[in-house]
């Protein structure tokens, strides 16, 4: 079938068009980007009753097909006498449609920046603009990327309707080459191919860097306390979104994992990334990535000679340097969370075990981590309280946080976590799903461990 | 410049013409979101099952879909599949190429709504003494759909305006077919083609209100 081989003269056409899609989709994504930033700031700052035309026009641009909208520009422009070569006409209506998708998602990166960080600033005597630049944007970026990428992929692909316009891109130099050849499937594959090259790695990049960066990676790590190895060798990567349990023997190293994710034990070999910044390397700031990472002990260690509003604002207070007021609007949320609202004023001496952990996690919590680690958190708990705390940990879960739990409830790690790791003797011997460990255990160990706490 | 009259009435008058074109439109977008659901549903379960000849080409569908032009993929159907003897009719081949986009993108949606529920709520069920079919269908199955609908019904929105593209494959009865039809007769292209811009608008603008008002009608919880 596929007996006509391209020639060189061919592919160079190919290349050629591939090239024209690629600058009709720059000047495009630039035009349109710019467009849109100014629509954008435009938009989220004045009264929609003003915007409104602006809004609709937008409006229109997503609503009509692109090729109406190529068809009709190009029929105003000679109307209208300006004499725009195809070329010219093709990049400012893809601008213009570009610039109604960038405008929406400027807008959104704008009003993803919380209300309270830009009072914030604000109150420390930035200008607007100064605002602007310097929280705003830095904030929005990061959340605008992903779909401007995607943009930019649309826009890349939308680009080939302008074929309709006389415009020789990619696609309608295949198309001709076709007509020449007799070998659609063959030569239409060739476009389709670098179609897909152009696109496709982007598009892996932009989903990547969405959410692969934002996890805890953990990889060969070995420990020793003198000459006991505790670790020998663990690799774990938990993904932002993802409950871990972590069972297994007392001194198999569950808690000795723990305490070095968050720094407070130093490694031997290996490494922990932690949203990429790796917590053992020389010069990473501890004390912050700490803030990103709350853990709970199985001793609350309640500061008994504070309260428990005090217990949970004393961090936020002292470490993030936030005002009072701030800092007890946040602690009574998260006490109110774990149902501890009616014992603000009360000091631990006074609260119940289950009570005073759950004070322990919403003192976590307050710091606004990314990841909570809890070690062991019901183990010293009176067998009536342990239920209070692992619907705390539920609720938490089922509200998307990350967490890594190291557990003996074995229904706790059945039902909450979405995998489950057993460690034996330093390593983790079987990681899973729940279904797998608890019902089709692979390794001996773990049957043996699971036939024991039943 | 605009030394040039404009002859809006002329225009009118092929209005009866572009509704039954706008009829043709709406009957492909359906037609292919129709066909599109039930493949992204197959696709989907390919897709996480554990054999690797299920997932493979069920992801490169999926790849292809999402990373080539539309009108590529029309062109496929169009030209493409003649390599093979099957000439499809414009018609038939603006339908399997937005029905294959359709499914491509249906599909991602399906497996981010089915991964948003949590299984303890499957769990939850069983343990009421629901069968797993029975736990899927009243407990998965209803909290799937409400994560699903808005995806879905912009993707009926790309679909309508992915019809547009039938023209360059010589489709002669959608909406733009028919402009283009009138177009090559009376040259009013300014016009003729105003004029199926707002009715485009119309119906793209018809769908997202009405998708909103059954969202708001059906999820009230």
């Amino acid at each position: 079938m596929f007996d006509t081989a391209l020639t060189l003269s061919d592919l160079l056409f190919l290349a050629q068009g591939a090239l024209v899609t690629l600058a009709v989709t720059a000047i495009s994504v630039l035009a349109g980007t710019l467009l849109g930033v100014v629509f954008g700031v435009f938009r989220s700052n004045v009264s929609a009753w003003v915007t409104f035309p602006l809004i609709f026009v937008l409006d229109v641009f997503r609503s009509v097909p692109l090729l109406i909208q190529l068809i009709l520009g190009n029929a105003f422009q000679a109307i209208a006498g300006w004499g725009w070569s195809p070329f010219v006409t093709s990049c400012v209506i893809l601008s213009l449609y570009t610039s109604a998708y960038a405008t929406e998602i400027v807008r959104g990166a704008i009003e993803a920046v919380p209300q309270t960080t830009r009072r914030a600033a604000r109150s420390l005597g930035l200008t607007w603009r100064q605002d602007m630049a310097n929280i705003v944007f830095p904030m929005g970026l990061r959340v605008a990327l992903p779909s401007w990428i995607g943009l930019t992929l649309g826009v890349m692909k939308d680009s080939a309707l302008v074929l309709w316009l006389g415009i020789i891109e990619l696609l309608r130099a295949s198309q001709i080459l076709v007509t020449r050849l007799q070998e659609p499937l063959f030569i239409l594959s060739v476009a389709g191919a670098i179609y897909f090259l152009l696109s496709f790695p982007i598009a892996r990049l932009a989903v990547s860097n969405e959410g692969g960066a934002r996890m805890i990676e953990i990889e060969n790590v070995r420990k020793s306390f003198g000459p006991l190895e505790v670790l020998k060798g663990v690799s774990l990567t938990v993904n932002k979104g993802e409950v871990v349990s972590i069972i297994g023997g007392s001194g198999s190293g569950k808690s000795t994992l723990l305490t070095c994710i968050n720094g407070l034990e130093p490694i031997d070999a290996g490494r922990i990334l932690i949203d990429g910044t790796e917590v053992h390397a020389r010069g990473t700031d501890l004390n912050k990535l700490r803030r990103k990472v709350g853990i709970v002990f199985q001793q609350w260690n309640a500061f008994p000679h504070l309260t428990v509003l005090e217990n949970v604002t004393l961090a936020p207070r002292k470490v993030l340097g936030m005002p009072k007021a701030q800092a007890e609007e946040i602690a009574v949320r998260q006490l109110t969370h774990v149902g501890l609202a009616d014992k603000l004023k009360v000091y631990p001496g006074r609260l119940s075990g289950g009570q005073q952990q759950r004070m322990a996690i919403a003192r976590a919590l307050a710091m606004s981590p990314s990841y909570m680690l809890f070690d062991e958190v019901t183990s010293a708990l009176d067998p009536q309280l342990v239920g209070e705390v692992l619907d705390t940990l539920k609720m938490l879960a089922e509200e998307g946080m990350t967490m890594i739990c190291v557990t003996h409830e074995m229904g706790f790690a059945r039902d909450v976590s979405k995998r489950v790791a057993f460690f034996h003797q330093g390593v983790i011997a079987e990681i899973g799903p729940p279904e797998q460990i608890f019902g089709a255990p692979q390794s001996a160990e773990t049957r043996k461990f699971l036939s024991n706490v039943r | 410049m605009f030394n040039y009259t404009f002859q809006w009435r002329q225009a009118f008058r092929t209005l009866p013409q572009m509704l039954e074109g706008a009829l043709v439109t709406m009957e492909i977008a359906i037609l292919s979101m129709v066909i599109g659901v039930v493949v992204a549903v197959l696709l989907a379960v390919a897709r996480n099952s554990s054999s690797r000849w299920l997932r493979a080409p069920a992801t490169a569908w999926v790849e292809v879909a999402r990373n080539t032009p539309a009108l590529f993929q029309i062109y496929m159907a169009h030209f493409g599949l003649g390599s093979f003897g099957i000439h499809l009719s414009p018609f038939a081949a603006l339908l399997a190429g937005i029905t294959f986009n359709n499914a491509g993108y249906l599909c991602e949606t399906f497996r981010g709504a089915l991964r948003a529920i949590p299984a303890t709520q499957a769990r939850a069920g069983r343990s009421l003494g629901m069968g797993a079919a029975q736990a899927f269908r009243m407990i998965m199955l209803p909290q799937m759909f409400r994560i699903a609908f808005l995806p879905t019904m912009n993707q009926t929105v790309w679909a309508i305006l992915m019809t547009s593209l039938g023209v360059t494959v010589g489709m002669n009865t959608d909406l733009t077919g028919v402009t283009q039809d009138l177009n090559s007769r009376t040259f009013r292209t300014f016009e003729l083609f105003a004029l199926a811009a707002v009715l485009y608008y119309l119906i793209a603008k018809a769908v997202g209100l009405g998708a909103r008002l059954v969202a708001w009608r059906l999820f009230r919880y």
